[in-house]
């Protein structure tokens, strides 16, 4: 991948539709045809109920209502069928502008490179008008199972600048038909004797020009477990077979949804790249998780950048899906470290250095992954290296971790010409003491592209670079 | 300051009336509505019914369940918007004794008309009850509140005035309203009684969607703190229409399958309207009385199809035992 393309998805709007659909239904016959039978007629029931007039979307945060069957009929007034989707996102009172006056004329200067996203909520208007009949109570007694669950809909479309209302609301309605088929589907399929399991609807962000697409997995199911579907979806999508797309941890995280944790993700994406002769840019591939100094209330300052370093190489390849295993602590690191015999048991809770054969060491013990080890005797001969590096983000593009005889750093990237061999390198500093200011961080250089003069000319280095599984 | 009512003086009327027919001590309801900010809204008296077997020597002796059972009734044929807001009683005993029934009365009214609401109670409710005492000698008026959510609240002074045409320009919302209901029975036991606790659960968990939907009014979402009447006419009944926008909650069950012994399903509209003062109405206040009413009305209609199954029932079992009763003489 020569550019990260997370950011190719930063033109139009993207609508999402959320809510909750009830799936009731009384199963009078434990015989599996039948059951199957009242469940899809249950789900042709929602189907009907989405395609009704009482379906209603509004849009969160916003005074905007609108009836999508009903000749997309919305309120407020101004709103008309064909007014543009974008001209939506005005009516939405965000946070910032709330608090817009004290600090606007700051943070403009950086607009987020997020997409927008408008949220809606899936609602279902229960008033009528014309004729009606009065309440009836029914009473069936007749020993049977009960069905009773709700369906999480999710739907996303992708919407162009010059898509209207009309348009884009059209699609969202086939989106919310089409993933109510989708969730019958699964709820059939993965139905065992009178287990039913809830399916989920998962977004994932493919490679342009795909973009974003939707799957539905059943909740609880292990994605291990569900590798032969993820292997249509790879066929479907025409997707290589040595690479995660549809695992959980794949899941595309909203441009308007905050990480809980706290980690600053892939702090490189607001750098410019540097302009070189002929230059090409070779980046790490996916998602990572900044891992610096004095995170998770450890002082590690002087000691543990080279374990900060492998945080944001596990990190990655937590959110690539490889491993589900959370991102070691310094303790877990060490006693990985002893485990396999490469320290003492003292080791454990000390604050000894770790270099590069222990970051190889540790991935291999933690995360079952190997790694290639570079070394490079003078730091000067790293400027040669263009062409290996290059490959290694092209092919592997997971985050390098370099050390040896001085501090320990994490390459993100290169931007290299074949012509010239003139090279820069993209730097993540574990170095950093300060709090999760991405203005800071990227200004100060803590996350920057560096010249080759960057390094030590007469040190030694060695460099960590991991191989992914060639796996899906 | 405490709170103060205005009074529709056709209540005047009729409590005067009360005095002069002079029978021992008479009690009543007062209705009207509440409004958030300290004045409410008295429209209307009614006294409790006598008990026809009553005589008179029952006397002084006040009947505190025949009280709040009328108290019930009332309250649910009352319109939406309205509700009983307190108690009066016309008695020449002492102040002191009588306010200690007042506060009685009140309590145990309100008490048993709140445990019949499906709602949640919102946190700009009132919770302050009316008591008046009108002494048919002297014609002396005495009106107090009690905070009916404090049990140990004491009676605090407010201000009872009378007006003429309180509620001749009220507002009106209504809407009608599609129910669609389903819910399991259990697996052991289906009787009338099992199922009426179902409903009522069912009823719950619908009412609370209810509460938390989207709420338009003629066609639009109005701020809260819209004045609902705004740029209108004043002193001209304006109705306005409702619309009700719900979503289920999230609820995410561990069994998405259970046993269950049937099931019984509620279907159809109903029609609910509420009334609001005309004294600079919000777009809140119109909301929640409208909800309520629509809560009220589909648990009342629900309550009286499942009263009528039980007699019906009831009818059915009758027959059985007099067939029995019939193949039992042929032997």
């Amino acid at each position: 991948m020569v550019v990260a393309d997370s950011q190719a998805s930063d033109t139009g709007t993207i609508l999402r539709v959320r809510g909750p659909l009830e799936l009731k239904c009384r199963l009078d016959s434990t015989d599996a045809l039948l059951m199957q039978k009242v469940i899809s007629t249950t789900f042709e029931t929602l189907r009907s109920q989405v395609k009704s007039e009482s379906c209603v979307l509004t849009v969160c945060d916003s005074p905007v209502i609108i009836w999508p069957n009903r000749g997309v009929h919305a309120t407020p007034e101004e709103i008309t069928p064909n007014t543009l989707c974008e001209e939506i996102l005005q009516w939405i009172q965000t946070d910032e502008q709330e608090s817009a006056g004290k600090r606007s004329a700051k943070k403009k200067s950086r607009k987020s490179p997020a997409a927008n996203v408008i949220n809606l909520r899936l609602m279902m208007e229960v008033t009528k008008t014309g004729p009606l009949s009065a309440p009836i109570l029914s009473r069936t007694v007749q020993k049977s199972l009960f069905l009773s669950t709700t369906l999480p809909m999710d739907c996303v479309v992708r919407t162009t600048c010059s898509d209207t209302i009309k348009e884009a609301f059209e699609h969202l309605l086939e989106a919310l038909t089409h993933q109510l088929c989708e969730m019958e589907k699964v709820t059939l399929q993965h139905m065992k004797g009178t287990t039913l399991l809830v399916p989920e609807p998962l977004h994932f962000l493919l490679p342009e020009p795909k973009g974003l697409v939707t799957a539905v997995y059943p909740a609880g199911v292990p994605d291990s477990q569900l590798e032969t579907q993820r292997k249509e979806l790879h066929q479907q999508f025409e997707l290589p077979d040595d690479w995660p797309y549809f695992r959980r941890a794949n899941a595309y995280h909203f441009p308007n949804e905050p990480y809980k944790d706290g980690y600053l993700r892939n702090p490189h994406l607001v750098l410019t790249h540097p302009t070189l002769d002929n230059g090409k840019v070779y980046l790490v591939q996916g998602i990572y998780s900044y891992h610096h100094y004095m995170q998770d209330h450890m002082d590690d300052n002087g000691w543990g950048c080279a374990y900060r370093s492998l945080q944001t190489i596990c990190s990655w390849f937590q959110q690539q899906g490889y491993t589900e295993r959370s991102v070691p602590t310094h303790k877990e690191i060490q006693q990985a470290l002893v485990d396999v015999g490469d320290k003492q048991g003292s080791f454990v809770g000390s604050r000894q250095w770790i270099g590069s054969i222990e970051v190889q060491a540790v991935l291999n013990q933690l995360l079952e992954v190997t790694s290639k080890i570079m070394f490079v005797s003078q730091g000067s001969e790293l400027a040669s290296k263009g062409r290996e590096l290059a490959n290694h983000f092209l092919t592997e593009g997971t985050p390098i971790m370099i050390g040896g005889g001085v501090l320990a750093h994490t390459i993100l990237g290169v931007a290299w010409s074949e012509t010239t061999g003139q090279i820069r390198y993209l730097i993540l500093d574990p170095h950093y003491t300060g709090a999760e200011d991405l203005q800071l961080i990227t200004d100060k250089g803590w996350c920057g592209w560096k010249s080759p003069d960057f390094w030590d000319q007469t040190a030694y280095y060695n460099l960590c670079l991991p191989q992914r599984p060639k796996t899906i | 300051m405490g709170r103060g009512y205005i009074v529709e003086d056709t209540v005047e009327g009729y409590v005067s009336k009360l005095c002069e027919q002079q029978v021992g001590p008479v009690t009543g309801l007062l209705i009207g509505q509440v409004n958030s900010t300290q004045r409410d809204f008295v429209v209307m008296a009614t006294r409790t019914p006598q008990k026809e077997e009553s005589t008179a020597a029952a006397g002084n002796a006040l009947d505190k369940e025949w009280v709040t059972e009328h108290a019930r009734q009332v309250s649910r044929m009352l319109p939406g918007g309205l509700s009983v807001l307190g108690v009066f009683i016309i008695t020449d005993t002492d102040a002191k004794d009588t306010l200690t029934t007042l506060r009685q009365l009140v309590f145990a009214v309100e008490n048993l008309i709140s445990s019949e609401h499906l709602w949640n109670p919102a946190d700009d409710d009132v919770t302050d009850c009316v008591t008046l005492h009108v002494n048919p000698k002297t014609r002396k008026t005495v009106c107090r509140t009690f905070d009916v959510k404090d049990p140990k609240s004491t009676a605090k002074p407010a201000d009872w005035k009378y007006q003429s045409g309180v509620c001749s320009s009220w507002s009106m919302v209504s809407c009608c309203l599609n129910v669609d209901m389903l819910v399991p029975l259990p697996d052991n036991r289906t009787s009338t009684e099992n199922m009426d606790k179902c409903l009522k659960e069912g009823l719950k968990v619908w009412a609370d969607q209810i509460q938390s939907g989207i709420c338009l009014i003629d066609g639009k979402k109005l701020p809260e703190d819209t004045e609902l009447t705004a740029g209108q006419k004043r002193n001209v009944r304006q109705t306005y229409t409702a619309q009700l926008l719900i979503t289920p909650d999230d609820q995410r069950l561990t069994d998405v399958v259970q046993r269950c012994g049937g099931s019984v399903s509620v279907r159809g509209a109903i029609h609910s309207r509420a009334y609001v003062h005309s004294n600079k109405p919000k777009a809140r206040l119109a909301e929640k009385l409208l909800k309520r009413d629509v809560v009220s009305t589909v648990a009342t209609r629900v309550q009286m199809l499942l009263e009528e199954l039980l007699i019906s029932e009831e009818e059915k079992g009758h027959c059985a035992a007099l067939s029995l009763y019939v193949l039992t003489c042929q032997r």
